[in-house]
């Protein structure tokens, strides 16, 4: 800290010491302190959020206030864990950005177990219906093969498949099909050892809804490319 | 003792596939105030259409299948009202 001497300037008081003028270090103060009010309004629920979306590696200067600000909007009256406001107002907000989202990823952070991804699915419900690409499958697949720990290559090439191989009128859910997918490509087209344990753990499903689907019938159509 | 109908379920077949993000856009685009549409596939491989009771009532879930259930329904008429609802607006899908 300097203890300013300060002499008079054109522009008024000016610290010889710092070069501070003293009516910028007033309005830089008053501006600090509205920040610091504006922070402490709800402190512990925007730290949550910054941690939210730190974990889903999203950026938080870009997230939070929005973040918050829905919250106020759509979900304060509602008496329900903070976390799940949080992760369904997310969800919204990437979603109606144009941007995909996997409700697995966020439900994991979030939730602690079935009844709270009941509930944030109820949440997410509440806010005004908006055109979605978290249904669809191809760019639902480009998300989750980014979060994959498989070569370039390879997600190149699943993505291919997903765009050709997925069903339309399939009633298994997007994330599936795109698991079935990347085990069939390691299995039959590139003969390598993948398990499809660790490749539902990459996609943060469980395995039983992967394996109903690889029985289904319209993979028994699929040919190695 | 009484006894009442207090929830009537239907089911139809359109009598082939639906499209459900098609119809979801479709029917997000409409912004109609009669009824709320939800549909998140990796949550449910349905399409919900929840009335709000004042010209139609009821919830519908649609199924890429084709396969229509109606639930939540008080009366028989308000049944068939809704029957007629799915009958305008099947070509479209």
């Amino acid at each position: 800290m300097c203890d300013h001497e300060e002499i008079l300037d054109n522009e008024g008081y000016v610290c010889i010491k710092c070069g501070l003028v003293s009516g910028q270090e007033y309005i830089y103060e008053e501006n600090s302190f509205n920040d610091q009010i504006k922070i402490n309004k709800d402190i512990g629920m925007y730290s949550s959020i910054c941690n939210i979306l730190e974990h889903l590696q999203l950026s938080t200067p870009c997230y939070a206030d929005d973040v918050h600000d829905l919250i106020d909007k759509y979900l304060s009256n509602l008496k329900c864990k903070s976390e799940l406001k949080i992760g369904a107002c997310i969800y919204y907000l990437i979603s109606s950005s144009g941007l995909a989202c996997q409700l697995n990823r966020i439900a994991g952070l979030v939730c602690s177990d079935v009844n709270d991804s009941k509930k944030l699915f109820k949440l997410i419900q509440i806010f005004p219906q908006e055109h979605t690409l978290s249904n669809d499958i191809s760019t639902l697949a480009e998300l989750l093969l980014s979060y994959a720990n498989f070569e370039r290559g390879d997600k190149c090439k699943i993505l291919q498949l997903t765009n050709t191989l997925a069903c339309k009128y399939c009633s298994y859910s997007p994330i599936t099909q795109i698991a079935g997918i990347s085990y069939w490509y390691f299995k039959v087209h590139m003969k390598q050892k993948k398990s499809l344990k660790s490749i539902c753990n990459n996609f943060l499903i469980s395995q039983n809804s992967v394996h109903l689907y690889l029985n289904h019938y319209c993979v028994n159509n699929w040919n190695p490319i | 003792m009484s006894t009442k109908v207090d929830n009537i379920c239907g089911t139809k077949y359109i009598g082939g596939n639906i499209c459900l993000d098609n119809l979801y856009d479709r029917l997000v685009k409409s912004s109609s105030t009669h009824f709320k549409v939800n549909y998140n596939s990796q949550k449910f491989p349905g399409l919900f259409i929840k009335f709000n009771g004042n010209t139609l009532s009821g919830t519908l879930l649609i199924f890429r299948s084709g396969k229509i259930n109606s639930v939540g329904i008080k009366r028989p008429k308000q049944f068939l009202e809704l029957d007629k609802w799915i009958e305008s607006e099947s070509h479209y899908v």
